[in-house]
């Protein structure tokens, strides 16, 4: 029987649980025969089971020596004559690092011990295309191509014993990084459009026509012949289903952390709705875009940068405000970091390594790995990197999750002390 | 007959090596063999007879689905004169389109409130109404390859200068349009070519184009990227939104690019790339991915390549042997694509003869991920299996309850349920999936009401978002 038939019989006990939701048609279970017996009950036993990991993409391939600053370096100076951030300017975490001056919220929470960064991360073979390096942090292979993302990975290995795990990410579409061989992330663009509408204004009978309607519309019959149909129908049912029991308990949420305006802080506050619903993520994954810096990068990425260290921040602090910041690890990587030397747009080309952020109540703040050598270059002109993403992703996944690290990474690598 | 068997069947029984072309050539439909062979295609466990299935799934795949009166007119022209007027379309009277957007016409680099939804609601429009629907799907496409995004260029008025020159040249050679996309403000503000200069190279749009609009990764070096880089030296914007070529800003200098020598500038590097074998199987894949199917054999892009080498890189000749192939008229490629959000909402208004509230529509589009104008990145935007999530569904299922005018509908439902149906998917939906659109239409008093629900349940059947 397909793993998503105990998925889905879990989201509807879980709406009922909370609500009440119409009992749907088993029509669109079609040919796979309902059989509670032997479904997953959904475990709350290990203290593991309410920890959430919010992934923070950062696309476009931000500039690493910017964000976090060798500032004592004259290396840094020589080769960013327009770009570089003074001494006087920038915030020091140590004698050689320090953060870009917008990122002040995130030097309070390294401060305070809850921040972990990880220096010089990227994988051997550097590869300059967005869309290529996005891939291979997506999908965690830098070797040999994947189709699948190691979230999604994670989930087909944790749904295998727990099929209540659920996983979100806050866009339109979905990242290839949590979408797995035979499980993925749920999508959810907004709470306003994660809904279904009312063919009426009438009342909740409709409602319930509707859905049972729908429900009911899917092609039971023919989906053996065709997996995008069965993909279809795991969505739209999924999604009625998780759209009740988000909205409902959502509805309930509140906060005292006022949350800055823009997009990307937006999504983090329906992060904090999401992981404060019934559904209890144990993924939740956003982006933000615009760090491909070619030209004039001193603002641009500067706006992006604060706004990324304030969002997440607030976010962090919400959670703390619940109660929650032991159970909330907050991880940002991009595709890659820029070259050293700037080019004559005021901007940076395509590079290598780059720092990673870790945000947490259990995180070991401080820094990790070494900062990557500003003279000794690879054949490029780039940083060669000190740390392999990879033992970034190992920690986490080990440590963070509770999973064997080897089973969604394939080899072992050498895990961080971040917590 | 499984699927798979159909094509298995019917190409060994026409004599035809597997993969076979009939290349420029026209396939006559009415006198081949592979194709009268089986009048029955199926799909799961419905089938559908005769000829039924030929013209809408033509009309998907090569236009924006049609409406019953524009389906009977093609019926009765055939497969063979259909193909040829929706790649012909010079000819058709296109007057009753607007061929101006209500936006700022001339250059600045803002925003103005409301000016991207007035923009991309007028080529969704076109899109609804063209009588020249071929016209518009390879404008789509090739927004989608040279994926340009209005968050970074900022300027209604060059993107939609950038959407006539794909409209223009989308159809002749690709050289030309090669090299009208490098010289193109909107395309030189997105990948930095306009700040691209002698004495310090911006690889932007030096890299791009070999990755995403030519050979493809794999066939160059980081050398070639600043190569190339150093040849596209010199471009710049004037006050107007208008290319000029600065040759002080140029480099003059020797450059190797992808193993030739020469002080190269950009009609050589354009020369070389759109000329390149890999070019050919790129283009030649992506188009047919786009068409026919989306898991073609290397031995099915290595021949829709050859045409487009043959024809030194003509488009049309392209698109006509991929319409023409076995593999568009498969099982395999029948209903096995997902629709973009973009058929989704055009496909609907269009064979409804519908309309709906522009902002309603480009809404549910930038909620379902594909907001023209508005690509996430230079790679486009996905495909296939990743239209379908959880968000993008409901998006699907709620849409439908924004359209209005259903006159069409509401007299096609007075004949019945069916025939109301066929108008969002003209083959017909299977009987059990009619029976539910029946009983849940029972159940409403309103008479609008159960035409609306109708539309909303065909609307969110499996069937009618494939292509």
């Amino acid at each position: 029987m397909p793993v998503n038939i105990t998925r889905r019989l879990f989201l509807r006990q879980l709406a009922q649980s909370i609500g009440q939701v119409p009992s749907l048609n088993p029509l669109s279970f079609g040919p796979r025969i309902l059989d509670m017996t032997s479904m997953q009950s959904p475990q709350q036993v290990d203290g593991m089971k309410n920890r959430t990991l919010v992934v923070v993409q950062l696309s476009g391939g931000n500039d690493g020596l910017n964000t976090l600053v060798p500032y004592t370096q004259q290396t840094y100076y020589n080769a960013r004559p327009t770009l570089a951030l003074a001494k006087n300017d920038v915030l020091p975490l140590s004698g050689d690092v320090a953060l870009h001056p917008s990122m002040t919220a995130l030097e309070s929470l390294y401060n305070d011990k809850h921040l972990a960064i990880v220096q010089g991360a990227g994988y051997p073979n550097p590869n300059r295309s967005h869309y290529e390096s996005m891939t291979i942090w997506q999908t965690a292979s830098p070797d040999e191509t994947m189709q699948t993302g190691w979230l999604g990975r994670y989930l087909d290995t944790a749904r295998s014993v727990d099929s209540s795990i659920n996983a979100v990410e806050l866009d339109a579409l979905l990242s290839p990084t949590v979408v797995g061989e035979k499980e993925r992330a749920m999508a959810i663009e907004s709470l306003q459009s994660f809904k279904i509408t009312s063919l009426t204004k009438q009342s909740q009978t409709t409602d319930e026509m509707a859905i049972k309607a729908l429900d009911a519309i899917q092609c039971s019959s023919c989906q053996e012949y065709n997996n995008l149909i069965t993909a279809m129908m795991d969505a739209g049912l999924d999604g009625m289903t998780a759209s009740d029991i988000v909205r409902q308990t959502a509805a309930n949420y509140q906060t005292s952390v006022t949350y800055p305006t823009d997009d990307f802080s937006n999504r983090l506050e329906l992060a904090a709705q999401v992981v404060s619903s019934s559904l209890k993520p144990t993924i939740i994954y956003l982006q933000i875009g615009g760090f491909d810096t070619h030209a004039n990068q001193k603002n641009t990425q500067a706006n992006l940068l604060k706004t990324v260290s304030d969002g997440i921040s607030a976010f962090y602090q919400d959670m703390d405000s619940k109660g929650k910041a032991e159970d909330t690890l907050i991880m940002t990587f991009s595709e890659f970091g820029r070259r050293v030397h700037e080019n004559g747009s005021q901007g940076t080309d395509h590079g290598t390594a780059e720092p990673m952020f870790l945000v947490g109540g259990q995180v070991s703040g401080g820094l990790y790995g070494d900062y990557p050598s500003l003279s000794n270059l690879d054949s490029n002109g780039d940083l060669i990197h000190t740390v392999d993403f990879r033992q970034v992703y190992a920690s986490v996944l080990q440590d963070w999750l509770g999973v064997d690290s080897t089973q969604v990474l394939s080899s072992q690598f050498q895990k961080l002390n971040i917590f | 007959m499984n699927r798979r068997a159909f094509l298995k069947i019917a190409l060994a029984t026409s004599g035809v090596a597997v993969g076979g072309y009939f290349g420029a050539q026209l396939l006559d439909m009415a006198n081949t063999s592979v194709l009268s062979l089986d009048n029955q295609m199926e799909f799961g466990t419905t089938s559908f007879t005769t000829n039924d299935w030929r013209i809408p799934h033509l009309m998907r795949r090569a236009g924006f689905g049609a409406s019953p009166t524009e389906l009977a007119f093609y019926e009765n022209l055939g497969v063979n004169s259909t193909t040829n007027q929706l790649l012909n379309y010079e000819s058709i009277d296109d007057s009753n389109l607007s061929d101006q957007p209500d936006i700022t016409m001339q250059f600045m680099r803002k925003t103005p409130a409301g000016e991207i939804a007035n923009l991309v609601w007028w080529w969704v429009n076109r899109m609804i109404n063209t009588p020249r629907p071929l016209e518009e799907k390879m404008a789509l496409f090739w927004h989608n390859h040279f994926a340009t995004a209005i968050y970074k260029v900022r300027s209604p008025f060059l993107m939609f200068k950038q959407n006539q020159l794909i409209r223009s040249k989308g159809m002749g050679n690709f050289r030309d349009l090669l090299m009208g996309m490098t010289e193109d403000p909107a395309m030189l503000i997105w990948l930095d070519g306009a700040q691209n200069r002698k004495t310090a190279p911006n690889e932007n749009y030096g890299r791009e184009v070999m990755e995403v609009f030519t050979i493809g990764v794999g066939n160059y070096t980081e050398d070639d990227v600043k190569a190339a880089a150093r040849a596209l030296t010199g471009y710049q914007i004037d006050k107007s939104g208008n290319t000029f070529f600065n040759p002080n800003k140029h480099d003059n200098g020797t450059k190797t690019f992808l193993g030739q020598t020469g002080n190269f500038g950009p009609e050589d590097i354009v020369d070389i790339l759109a000329s390149h074998p890999a070019t050919a199987r790129s283009i030649a894949r992506k188009l047919f991915t786009y068409f026919a199917d989306d898991a073609p054999t290397d031995d099915t892009i290595n021949q829709i390549a050859n045409v487009f080498t043959a024809t030194n890189g003509n488009i049309k000749a392209v698109v006509q042997a991929i319409l023409n192939s076995y593999e568009f008229w498969s099982s395999q490629a029948y209903l096995g694509l997902v629709k973009s959000p973009v058929e989704y909402v055009t496909t609907a208004l269009r064979s409804l003869g519908a309309t709906v509230n522009p902002k309603a529509a480009v809404g549910t589009l930038n909620n379902m991920g594909q907001l023209p104008f508005d690509p996430p990145s230079v790679f486009g935007w996905p495909a296939g299996a990743a239209w379908i999530n959880t968000s993008t569904m409901l998006d699907r299922y709620n849409f439908p309850l924004f359209v209005k005018n259903l006159d069409n509908a509401s007299v096609a439902f007075e004949d019945s349920v069916d025939t109301a149906t066929r108008i969002l998917f003209p083959e017909g939906l299977p009987a059990d999936v009619l029976q539910v659109i029946q009983r849940s239409t029972d159940s409403l008093t309103d008479t609008l009401e159960k035409v609306r629900n109708l539309i909303r349940l065909t609307m969110s059947t499996p069937y009618y978002n494939l292509n």
